[in-house]
């Protein structure tokens, strides 16, 4: 069971649940009963004292409270849910690019995330005439959805993944091109590049003035004319100054990338970071 | 004072440069995703085989299932909560 740290927010069972948990539980795992008893924070400890609770202390199931499944939205039927993963980058002595990575833990690993397309918004990426060569632009509330929510220096805040701004958006623009096409798939060629701004504390922005990066994007889609549903979707976004060392303090590049996922592990279907009502585009 | 001028092939030449150069700058952003190193970019940027090993765990996200499962198959609960960061995103 995996929960974020703002989980204890959550109203009923939730909240309840963890205060039986701890008074203080973020960051860290623990063993516990189905019931909210914590039994220890290491593993081997909790199971030896799971064996000897008896059994029906070990099944006890108390109501505590309603279950707000709001918190958990589904992603859209028939839409299209990306992996998305987040890495700050170093040139090395040839420009050649590495995997950056400190002692600090959060560079270990790449940051994390999920993209949503709803039915309708994966559709559009198609171009009305099928031809090859055949090019349009992506609809602005996907190429804003990326911009704002995705090409963010998710490893620099661990994960916790805040959208920009709006006006953080300076200029993005997204086409995609029919590279090829047969009775049976439409292969997409997805280009594009952004000039984004963030003032966020930590982010390498200075007091008088933003930081202002400039990324590129390039990725191939697969589309199945039958099924009517994307079956590859592969993007890279990069900025040569997207990522930013805050204790080293410096500027890096920072790579984005998405994949397309089948979505079918509870894992895979948690919803995007920075969800909200108006994630789609209408507000509440 | 030595002066060279540049013979028409060398004109064209430079001028296929600088137009490179222009294309290649764009924005200010280099073109460093292009197609042929686009699958190995994004090998780099997502997690590699010796990392993550923790997401090869079936995570449970739903609270409220979790709790059920565990008791009808009388078995504990692991509970790994992040501290602020979305680890799988909004769990």
């Amino acid at each position: 069971m995996v929960l974020n740290g703002d989980a204890g927010n959550q109203p009923g069972m939730v909240a309840t649940f963890f205060r039986r948990v701890a008074k203080h539980f973020a960051n860290q795992s623990a063993v516990v009963t189905p019931n909210g008893q914590l039994l220890s924070a290491d593993l081997d400890q909790g199971l030896e004292k799971w064996r000897l609770l008896p059994a029906q202390q070990r099944r006890k199931l108390d109501v505590l409270g309603e279950f707000d499944a709001s918190f958990l939205p589904s992603p859209p039927a028939r839409g299209l849910i990306a992996n998305v993963y987040s890495r700050g980058l170093r040139r090395d002595g040839n420009g050649e690019l590495q995997i950056y990575k400190t002692k600090v833990a959060r560079s270990l690993e790449a940051g994390r995330d999920h993209l949503w397309l709803s039915e309708s918004e994966a559709m559009s990426l198609v171009p009305d005439e099928l031809a090859v060569g055949s090019r349009k632009s992506v609809d602005s509330a996907i190429v804003d959805r990326i911009c704002r929510r995705y090409l963010i220096d998710l490893v620099r805040v661990g994960g916790n993944g805040r959208p920009r701004r709006p006006e953080n958006v300076l200029r993005a623009e997204m086409d995609v091109t029919i590279e090829a096409a047969t009775k049976s798939k439409i292969r997409l060629r997805i280009d594009g590049s952004a000039r984004l701004a963030t003032q966020d504390v930590g982010s390498g922005a200075s007091r008088d003035a933003p930081k202002i990066d400039d990324y590129q994007l390039l990725g191939t889609a697969t589309y199945d004319r039958s099924s009517k549903r994307f079956t590859s979707f592969n993007l890279v976004a990069f900025s040569e100054t997207g990522h930013y060392d805050e204790i080293e303090k410096r500027v890096l590049p920072l790579g984005v990338a998405f994949e397309l996922t089948p979505g079918e592990k509870p894992a895979g279907l948690v919803p995007p970071s920075s969800y909200s009502a108006d994630y789609f585009g209408t507000k509440p | 004072m030595k002066i060279t001028t540049m013979n028409e092939p060398q004109h064209r030449k430079l001028a296929v440069l600088l137009l490179l150069a222009i294309a290649g700058s764009a924005d200010g952003a280099e073109q460093t995703v292009t197609p042929d190193r686009l699958a190995s970019l994004q090998r780099m940027i997502s997690p590699q085989p010796d990392e993550s090993r923790w997401a090869k765990v079936p995570w449970e996200t739903n609270l409220k299932q979790a709790r059920e499962r565990a008791s009808r198959e009388d078995k504990p609960l692991f509970l790994w909560r992040s501290g602020g960061g979305d680890v799988l995103g909004r769990t």
